[in-house]
């Protein structure tokens, strides 16, 4: 059972990034576990200000098929 | 006057000359109505995250622009007409217009470039395994790409991140298993700073 990390920080905070690009795919895909789905906040360790931006990011990407919708897991 | 950005899809297997015709119709449809064009980000063939009309791979361009608001449905409406454009997206632009086209383009952190080639048949993506999602240990081994940040035509990514960065989301990267035991021997992370830890009394 993961716990909240109180440890952990907001990528985004932490680097003072205002802006996510939902182009930016490599970088939005260290957010996103193998299945392709997005990784919750109390394991990423996001601000919830970020975390909502970076979900429409990863959203947007998906649309633009930059990123999957879902995708196999490599077992 | 607001700012737009708009990224379109289009066939990568037609002949240059009638991509160029795709992307410039859109160009010229905006700045016919009186739009000017920011930025244009030809982002090149990339292979697509799934297959859209049969296909695996597409040429994507962006369009940063200013214009009145009565642009938009003449846009969609030019997107939808025929064939030719497999996806598009418009929205508003929300990122820095000063940083359009510099290496913090991106506002994203991270990496190392992209680095599409330019249109010659070949896939944009060098590895790959790129454009897959989850595959995030992959992201971690390059150093190589710190030194060709320069290359892409505009779309370059923030060089001066990309050392620092690895070695931070590796830490922070909760995800399973193999991810975080390939970065479990990075530095550690930077929060738990030893301030309290120094006992000038013993």
């Amino acid at each position: 059972m993961v716990k909240m990390r109180r440890r952990k920080f907001c990528y985004f905070c932490e680097n003072k990034i205002s802006y996510i690009d939902y182009k930016d795919e490599r970088s939005l895909r260290r957010f996103v576990n193998e299945r392709g789905k997005i990784i919750p906040r109390r394991t990423s360790g996001n601000c919830a200000k970020h975390q909502r931006a970076l979900t429409n990011s990863i959203k947007r990407a998906r649309m633009i098929a930059l990123m999957a919708f879902e995708s196999e897991s490599f077992r | 006057m607001r700012i737009y950005e708009t990224t379109f899809i289009v066939n990568p297997q037609t002949d240059d000359a009638s991509i160029d015709r795709d992307v410039s119709s859109v160009s010229n449809l905006i700045t016919a109505d009186g739009g000017k064009i920011v930025y244009e980000n030809r982002m090149g063939t990339r292979r697509l995250a799934y297959p859209i009309e049969k296909l695996t791979q597409g040429y994507y361009t962006t369009l940063v622009f200013e214009s009145e608001s009565d642009i938009l449905p003449k846009l969609e409406r030019h997107y939808k007409l025929g064939g030719t454009y497999m996806r598009h997206l418009t929205i508003r632009f929300e990122g820095d217009v000063s940083k359009l086209g510099t290496p913090q383009e991106f506002g994203g952190p991270f990496e190392d470039s992209r680095d599409h080639r330019s249109r010659d048949g070949r896939p944009g993506d060098r590895r790959p395994h790129d454009n897959r999602p989850g595959d995030g240990r992959r992201t971690e081994d390059k150093p190589a790409p710190a030194a060709e940040p320069a290359k892409a035509e505009a779309a370059a990514a923030p060089e001066a991140k990309s050392t620092p960065a690895p070695a931070e989301t590796a830490e922070t990267k909760p995800v399973p298993t193999e991810d975080v035991k390939k970065a479990d021997d990075t530095a550690p992370i930077e929060t738990t700073a030893p301030d309290s830890n120094e006992d000038d009394e013993l």
